[in-house]
């Protein structure tokens, strides 16, 4: 019977799909290593390829015999790179540049905000004719700047409808202008006709040919488009009109496995029969060629079972629970912390989530955190704009046991319903990204992209902003009951800032913190915890390292380097520190959690795959 | 094959009701109306929202629920305080097997009688096992739930 739709679905996921025996592009040739974090990549007329490294601030040229770096020092998270003639066009933080070979910036393109003209966190760049186009993603729509003069055109606001977009990250555009955008929080590819009006989009979320999880770099390429379908590690390639032609992309497994294997491709760059991807998460460029006679692309795993969480970037433990987020699954997971197994570990207890816009479902949730005198946890999901209350039954004295039904919703606050009442004091929908336990069962928010922080009722009753001017990239909060004190992380600035809560608008001031891979510096700091002393761990994902300062900023330690073995991490995300003092680290980049003493000693590790433990037990 | 109702549990979780309404305010600034002597909802079955704020009754009762059968009902909500039917509501309905990772395969149709009076048509419990049901009031910005668990049996 199994056998039957299994075969049944082969051939359906055959259908439409160019013969085999055409060559196409999907055949593993070269991997490029030693990038960083790289985003975006082009290729020049002369075949180079141009390769972002956003954390050295620069983009480099990788050439036959040549090897050049062109630093982009005035521009901060360099996303995605264009190259027309001569001119390097490099996207950033808030705006575009367009920079000579030798790396003189000759144009500036856009600004910090919402106006027309002006962006956010922009993502993938496309030059065509005298146009530079851009995914405006922090403002949810895509903008088109006229290079020949001062004039922009601008297309999108959030949303699910024709001519909205969530967090759009690419663009393409053909030879007939027409403009694909790749809507990525919407799992859609959106095409748009050379004014930017809306002519169609096909996909949805999912796993199957034609669906799209976090769809991100697009590239049009002799009559295909081919779109990065980034959370399901694997590339689709479409006519102008959607309709499919064919796939390629294996699933790695193993840490850091190449040879064709993909892991959360981002961006991609095509010439004549050659393809390059970028894998941010895999430090790493790589090159895919056209298949040979008699040659077959290697197909997608379809039914590969899931042996591993997928953890998002932050991690709540209090009391005898310890909650994370799966913003793919997307769910929330606990985990019971305190029963006395043989050896100490975390247990899973209990997963609760299920894809969706009703009430009570999730989009991509982005943070929880976890009340553990009133047995409740909150969620948040930015994608959605909602903050969730939830109640716990979880009973210590009751036998310990995976339940579907130990969480329930009691109450989820609209934060663009909120918005529309003007009952948020903000400029535009809160989108959720932190959360911490404030006082008197408080809730603080901070909205990365508004660079603001709300403190919401524990019942979500009320909503107050308490501070609208965070720093540039504001990624974590936490709070010190010791010196009541909200404490923040810029993972742009660098910097670990704060605010006290004694007047009625509070003050955000950086305290201390500086760029670099030394002791006490932080290159791109991604999660805060206070500890009972009051001393500060901060994770920074990039140095792989958790650093421990006191309030004064005074540098205490560091412990942790790349790996995937105890103590050691791969784009470590988040941190809390329990009530017995231990640091549990969202070791993002190894899909597990580690727990370690605030010394760095290896205590525990869950969520791992099983190459982790092995290489745990081998230490 | 028709199954059988054999359980159904009532779950109010312990948060405390909130004394501020902000959120849930009318968007058109009106308010409930002052409790009079006669209530309007004073059915012992009704069933009460997670955080206490609204009193759900529903016609027929959850206990004459059957799967493979389009139900139909009418659910009245009240304020919970005053018994009073709530104003300015919204409701929505879902179901879903946890265990099972699925919802309904079909999608209920929900008909505004009147303040906190709504017609439920084409609930369908398409198979046996335990269900969750979930009725979100909403008000303004933010959404209640009421949550129940049936659980039906082979016959």
């Amino acid at each position: 019977m199994l056998a039957g739709v299994l075969i049944a679905l082969g051939a359906w996921l055959q259908e439409g799909e160019d013969a085999p025996s055409v060559p196409r592009l999907g055949m593993p040739a070269l991997e490029i290593g030693g990038t960083t974090s790289v985003t975006g990549l082009a290729f020049d007329d002369r075949g180079g390829l141009w390769v972002c490294d956003p954390e050295r601030g620069g983009v480099v040229l990788h050439a036959a015999g040549d090897t050049r770096r062109v630093e982009v020092g005035a521009l901060a998270r360099i996303s995605d790179v264009a190259i027309r003639g001569e001119s390097i066009f490099v996207s950033g933080s808030d705006a575009v540049v367009e920079l000579s070979p030798s790396g003189v910036e000759l144009r500036r393109i856009g600004a910090w905000g919402r106006a027309p003209g002006e962006l956010r966190e922009p993502g993938g760049i496309a030059v065509a004719g005298e146009f530079l186009y851009v995914a405006d993603t922090g403002n949810d729509r895509v903008q088109r700047f006229s290079l020949a003069e001062h004039a922009v055109r601008t297309c999108g606001e959030r949303g699910r409808a024709e001519g909205q977009f969530l967090r759009p990250s690419d663009v393409a555009v053909d030879e007939a202008g027409c403009v694909y955008v790749s809507d990525s929080g919407n799992h859609r590819v959106v095409k748009l006709d050379r004014d930017l009006k809306f002519l169609k989009a096909w996909g949805d979320f999912g796993p199957h040919p034609g669906f799209f999880a976090e769809p991100d770099g697009l590239a049009w390429h002799a009559g295909e488009l081919y779109v990065v379908d980034a959370d399901n590690h694997r590339v689709q390639v479409f006519d102008a009109e959607g309709g499919r032609r064919h796939e390629w992309g294996l699933h790695a497994l193993l840490p850091r496995e190449g040879d064709g294997k993909l892991h959360y491709p981002r961006k991609i760059a095509l010439r004549e029969g050659l393809a390059a991807l970028s894998e941010p998460y895999e430090d790493r460029v790589q090159l895919f060629r056209r298949t040979e006679p008699g040659e077959e692309v290697p197909q997608p795993q379809r039914f590969e079972r899931v042996v591993s969480a997928h953890f998002g970037g932050h991690v709540s433990v209090a009391g005898d629970l310890a909650a994370l987020c799966e913003p793919t699954a997307p769910s929330f997971v606990l985990y019971d912390v305190n029963h006395a197994l043989e050896v100490w570990e975390p247990v899973l207890v209990a997963r609760t989530g299920s894809w969706g816009r009703r009430v009570g479902q999730m989009l991509a949730p982005s943070d929880v955190e976890l009340d553990s005198q009133r047995r409740q946890l909150w969620l948040a999901d930015a994608d959605a704009g909602t903050l969730s209350l939830w109640s716990l039954d979880h009973d210590e004295s009751k036998p310990l046991e995976f339940d579907f039904f130990k969480a329930r919703m009691v109450r989820s606050l609209d934060f663009a319903a909120l918005h529309a009442q003007r009952l948020d004091d903000a400029r535009e929908p809160i989108r959720p990204n932190a959360l911490e336990l404030g006082p008197n069962g408080s809730l603080f928010v901070l909205d990365t992209l508004a660079r603001s922080l709300f403190v919401v009722a524990g019942d979500l009753s009320s909503v107050r902003l308490l501070c609208a001017e965070l720093g540039p990239r504001p990624v974590d909060v936490a709070w010190s009951e010791l010196h009541r004190r909200a404490w923040i992380i810029d993972a742009q600035a660098c910097h670990v800032g704060s605010l006290a809560l004694d007047d009625a608008r509070a003050r955000y001031e950086p305290r201390f913190g500086a760029r670099g891979r030394g002791d006490g510096e932080l290159l791109s700091p991604s999660g805060l915890a206070v500890a009972a002393d009051g001393t500060l761990l901060v994770v920074d994902e990039a140095a792989h390292r958790v650093s421990r300062f006191d309030p004064r900023g005074t540098w205490i330690g560091s412990f942790g380097a790349r790996g995937t073995g105890s103590r050691e991490f791969h784009k470590p995300r988040g941190i809390d520190v329990d009530e017995q003092g231990r640091a549990w680290v969202v070791d993002w980049g190894n899909h597990r959690v580690q727990v370690l003493s605030l010394a760095g000693e290896y205590l525990a590790s869950f969520g791992a795959r099983a190459f982790v433990r092995e290489a745990l037990r081998s230490k | 094959m028709r199954a059988r109702l054999v359980h159904v549990f009532l779950l109010v979780a312990a948060c405390a009701t909130a004394d501020d309404r902000d959120v849930s305010a009318p968007s058109d600034g009106r308010h409930e109306s002052a409790p009079v002597a006669a209530p309007d909802f004073v059915s012992p079955a009704a069933l009460h929202s997670a955080a206490g704020t609204y009193l759900l009754e529903l016609q027929p009762p959850l206990c004459a629920m059957t799967d493979n059968e389009s139900l139909r009902f009418e659910v009245r909500v009240a304020d919970a305080r005053t018994r009073r039917s709530a104003l300015d509501v919204m409701l929505a309905i879902d179901a879903a097997m946890p265990e099972h990772g699925h919802g309904m395969n079909r999608v209920p149709r929900i008909t505004r009688l009147g303040e906190g009076h709504f017609l439920v048509e084409g609930m369908y419990f398409h198979m046996t096992g335990r269900w969750e049901l979930y009725f979100d009031v909403t008000r303004g910005a933010l959404t209640e739930r009421t949550q129940c668990r049936v659980e039906f049996s082979d016959e």
